[in-house]
């Protein structure tokens, strides 16, 4: 999962001497990964770095992972104390056990291995820039 | 009064029931076996050039997007990017809000204004976003991780902020 894969990241950065702070929204993955420095957002998956429309506390919450660089050289989980609503109600859907009669449906996406994109619009501008041998947009793809 | 408040949730363990409820395979966690090493540090935030990696499924537009079967690429995001010209796709995480405002998964906003009020030394020319969602630890250890790390030296950024989903 993300939390994990951002952990196995973390460490190889920074035996390459470059330093790492990340935001959790999973503070048990997050452990389990030995992140390296981080702050946990108890806010649901897909709000990493809080909420729509609201910059102010993207800062606050960047600022709090990125003070850690300067202050702590060992193993830090920070839980910062912004909630995402009145009561914790979000959580109790998270995750949990599937109705008997669907649990014979696998309920995930298809996994399929053709690129996925938000609209048909970006799948024309994508063949687009890519009708040509001067790609210089997509310079992280190993074809 | 913060009596409602529950803890936070444990995903190994929901995740792990959910699945073995459902009849999938057991997904293997990754419990890191040893302390991480830390870099060595000789400069203040406020004097670094900071870099981001986000796991969203974040591509421009003009990019070739991800796909959602063990996806180990990345795409390299000029950090003059418009939040306008930036879209999510992810067949993990909830995408509604990325898609109403791509900073909640990729705070491309925030890291400029730090810049600005000068808490951040630089912003890195480019920012980094791969999917995440890989069940193959092998191919992020082997692949995705060790590319990324070239990069981020190239980019010559003495710190990084990583933002999964």
């Amino acid at each position: 999962m993300c939390h994990q894969t951002v952990g196995l990241i973390a460490h190889q950065l920074e035996e390459a001497g470059i330093a790492t702070t990340s935001i959790s929204t999973a503070k048990d993955i997050t452990e389990a990964a030995r992140m390296p420095r981080s702050v946990f957002l108890d806010f649901p998956h897909g709000y990493t770095a809080g909420k729509v429309a609201n910059t102010r506390l993207a800062i606050d919450i960047i600022k709090a992972a990125l003070d850690l660089i300067d202050a702590v050289d060992e193993e830090t989980l920070k839980i910062l104390p912004y909630r995402w609503g009145n009561n914790d109600s979000w959580k109790d859907s998270v995750f949990q056990i599937p109705e008997r009669e669907s649990a014979t449906t696998d309920l995930r996406l298809e996994r399929s291995d053709s690129p996925q994109y938000q609209t048909t619009q970006d799948r024309e501008y994508a063949i687009e820039s890519h009708d040509g041998e001067d790609c210089m947009i997509c310079s992280g793809i190993d074809y | 009064m913060e009596d409602n408040r529950q803890p936070p949730i444990d995903y190994i363990d929901r995740i792990t029931a959910t699945y073995e409820a459902l009849g999938y395979d057991r997904y293997q966690w990754h419990y890191a076996q040893t302390a991480p090493s830390f870099a060595k540090r000789t400069k203040l935030v406020s004097e670094s050039k900071i870099g981001m990696i986000a796991t969203g499924g974040i591509y421009r537009t003009g990019q070739i997007s991800f796909h959602y079967r063990d996806d180990a690429s990345y795409r390299a995001i000029p950090s003059e990017t418009n939040a306008s010209d930036l879209r999510a796709t992810h067949f993990a995480y909830d995408l509604s809000g990325a898609r109403e405002d791509i900073n909640v998964v990729f705070p491309i906003k925030a890291m400029k204004a730090l810049k600005e009020e000068g808490h951040i030394g630089a912003i890195s020319e480019n920012f980094f976003t791969c999917m995440g969602g890989i069940y193959s630890q092998r191919s992020v250890q082997e692949e995705l991780a060790p590319n990324l790390v070239e990069r981020c030296l190239q980019e010559e950024v003495d710190a990084v902020l990583l933002v999964p989903v």
